[in-house]
């Protein structure tokens, strides 16, 4: 089922471990890892290095793909499709054979730039252009990425499967027909990703180990589409887009106190059953939804001064944290606020740029036009943190 | 991390019998750490907070407002200043982290509420209207202050991007596709010197050991900055373009070497991107290329190559993050 051997993944998995374990301090600075080294045989490059070789592969991919339709423009036209299939079976077998049985690579970012070029061009192959429904063609794309992120244990394969599960949704009650279908579909997508959730939770085995990522990145669509079906903005944006009726001033959608409530409230169960089942993937996905719900609220309730409600939204927060941290200042039933592993000194550099980034109040507008084309616009590469 | 890992990491006679009690427990949640998510709701807070009374203060007219908000600000810097002495750690040239989870961003705080206050000090008073980058070099010298004292990365490039600020440069690297050339050639001479000082700087700095962490944001900023005025001079062409492509060429493969020798990627990436788009520029304007099929293979072969080389080092950067 799995492209990747399951022990190498487990010895390079166990070594990072190590690793992060000798950075915080509960191994021994001096300690010898070499036997882990040893053992540990597949290629998986840190960050900035996938990254990097995933943007060269795209480009120069891009590159290659252009060139062949240029030299083939007059011919495409009959063979497009099967050479596209051709092409995308053929950067498979090359993965399997080459990139990850040969050269023992293990998500290098070349592997997915390859992975997701291959089933660009079947997907191409297969489903664009049949005559057949959008759903149909979308439902197609949806089991090649299912298929390929249990082969390949990928993250962003599963999360796109669900996204796109849920399109497939959107194409599906587009027919006019279909006005009951409308109706009911937030309720369906909540139902139904709900139920995705509760799956993908029960997945969190031993033997499943080499699928975390994707399964965790599963949870997270799960619970972003679920509240995302209830939240009020988009049921009433995407119901003025799909039957075409806009909300006429004064009135509002059917329904749209049951939309308010979940929009209010299904964040706050997320980061509530996070804490309660010491979930992290819930309350990060809690904190999210609650920045989307305050976005939403300001969308159509406007006070007219989006400064008081910056300060007292912000004075909210600190006060917020403030009280939970000082709560905490001893741990209270296994909860605590320190740091317990990685003591990473990237993530402490690129938390130092995005400072000054964001907060940075250095450039103000009268430097700016004291030193007339101060502006120094930063080069193309500085988007790595 | 999983109990079965813990256990063979203790086998390994890697980790000690208390440690591994404590790391199972940290595997099973029954010890679960809120650090990263309460940090980030401080940042927010403070992101939120800070962006709401600058805005406050900057919309509200009428004198009076404007030395009460004056006062405030100056209240809460000092209080901010006055909480760090409070809590302050001794100072140390390596790194200091501090226990009490709140010094960080009082710090930080402090810090961008002193930029609020000489901003307002210039906007009240007038006093700096004559020397108006002033503003800039006093808050560059108080934050590099700040950053070593009390070992501030944050702050740290706050001292950068101000002490850039007083040299006439505002620099943005977030902001890049806001893509703003300045087309001011003295501009850019100072771009590349300021990127070269802090590049030397950084090193000569941690051939002291004096903060060897800070070494890398020093390098970041030096080399972006650097890399990118001597970018802007080349596609201004205020010089010959012949030149400053082979100038850059040839700064970007001292950055790769430089890279390769401290067995990490960042800067070959850098070195490499900037080296490819003087190369680039050199092809089609110096030498006039401008086939269609010539660019694509050029491009093909520049990626292949690209990736091929870093395959091969794939040793080095084995367990480079």
């Amino acid at each position: 089922m799995l492209a990747h051997n399951k022990e190498y993944i487990q010895n390079l998995e166990i070594l990072r471990l190590a690793q992060k374990l000798r950075q915080s301090g509960f191994i021994a600075q001096d300690a010898d890892l070499s036997a882990l080294e040893e053992k540990s045989t597949l290629y998986h490059p840190g960050l900035f290095m996938r990254v990097f070789l995933f943007i060269a592969g795209y480009v120069g991919g891009s590159a290659a793909i252009g060139l062949w339709f240029y030299i083939w423009k007059d011919n495409l036209d009959e063979y497009w499709r099967f050479v596209s299939l051709i092409a995308g079976i053929g950067l498979l077998v090359f993965l399997e054979g080459v990139l990850i049985r040969a050269q023992n690579h293990f998500k290098s970012g070349i592997t997915e730039v390859v992975l997701y070029g291959a089933l660009a061009l079947i997907a191409m192959g297969i489903a664009a252009d049949t005559g057949a429904d959008d759903w149909v063609a979308l439902l197609i794309v949806v089991l090649l990425c299912v298929l390929a992120a249990i082969r390949y244990t990928d993250a962003f394969l599963s999360a796109l499967a669900l996204v796109l599960l849920a399109v497939v949704f959107l194409f599906f009650v587009e027919d006019e027909r279909l006005a009951l279908a409308r109706v009911l579909l937030p309720f369906f997508v909540m139902v139904f990703f709900t139920g995705m959730y509760i799956i993908f939770l029960r997945f969190e085995k031993r033997w499943l180990a080499a699928w975390t990522k994707p399964i965790n990145a599963a949870q997270a669509i799960s619970l972003i589409l679920t509240y995302l079906g209830g939240n009020y903005l988009v049921v009433r944006e995407l119901n003025a887009q799909l039957s075409g009726e806009v909300v006429q001033l004064g009135e509002d959608i059917p329904m749209a106190w049951l939309f308010y409530g979940l929009t209010i409230l299904m964040p706050i169960l997320y980061v509530f059953m996070g804490i309660k089942n010491r979930d992290r993937i819930l309350i990060w996905v809690g904190m999210l939804t609650t920045g989307f719900s305050v976005f939403t609220f300001k969308y159509y309730y406007s006070f007219g001064h989006p400064e008081v409600t910056l300060t007292i939204a912000g004075l909210f927060v600190l006060a917020f944290s403030v009280f939970v941290l000082n709560r905490l200042k001893t741990p209270k039933r296994g909860f605590t606020r320190i740091r317990l592993a990685s003591a990473n000194l990237d993530y402490l550099t690129a938390e130092g740029i995005l400072i000054s980034q964001t907060l940075g109040g250095t450039t103000n507008t009268q430097q700016a036009e004291t030193f007339k084309g101060g502006q120094f616009g930063g080069g193309g590469a500085s988007g790595n943190f | 991390m999983n109990t079965t890992q813990i256990k063979r990491l203790f086998e390994a006679g890697l980790i000690s019998e208390e440690n591994k009690a404590q790391l199972n427990a940290m595997a099973d949640k029954k010890v679960f750490s809120l650090y990263y998510e309460l940090r980030t709701l401080l940042y927010i807070g403070v992101l939120l907070f800070s962006g709401g009374v600058s805005i406050l203060i900057y919309n509200n007219l009428g004198q009076l407002g404007h030395y009460l908000a004056f006062v405030s600000i100056c209240v809460a810097t000092i209080g901010c200043f006055y909480y760090i002495t409070r809590h302050q750690l001794a100072f140390s040239k390596r790194l200091v982290e501090s226990e009490n989870p709140y010094f960080d961003y009082a710090l930080l705080l402090g810090s961008l509420f002193f930029i609020s206050t000489l901003g307002y000090i210039q906007f009240l008073f007038g006093w700096f209207t004559n020397h108006i980058s002033i503003i800039s070099l006093i808050s560059a010298l108080v934050f590099f202050y700040l950053a070593y004292r009390h070992d501030h990365l944050g702050v740290l490039s706050l001292a950068i991007t101000a002490m850039a600020a007083f040299w006439g440069l505002a620099i943005s690297p977030m902001k890049w596709y806001e893509f703003n050339f300045p087309n001011d050639e003295s501009v850019q001479w100072v771009a590349i010197n300021y990127g070269i000082v802090i590049f030397l700087g950084a090193l000569v700095l941690q051939k002291y050991k004096i903060k060897p962490h800070f070494t890398k944001t020093y390098l970041n900023f030096g080399i972006i900055i650097a890399l990118t005025g001597s970018t802007t001079m080349l596609f201004s062409g205020n010089q010959p373009a012949y030149l400053l492509a082979s100038i850059q060429i040839m700064a970007a493969a001292f950055i790769s070497w430089y890279s390769y020798q401290q067995r990490t990627v960042l800067y070959i990436i850098y070195g490499y991107v900037f080296g490819f788009i003087a190369l680039s520029y050199a092809l089609f304007n110096v030498l006039k290329l401008y086939d269609v099929v010539f660019w694509l293979l050029y491009t093909i072969g520049v990626c292949a190559g690209f990736i091929v080389v870093l395959l091969r080092l794939r040793n080095t950067f084995k367990y480079d993050s």
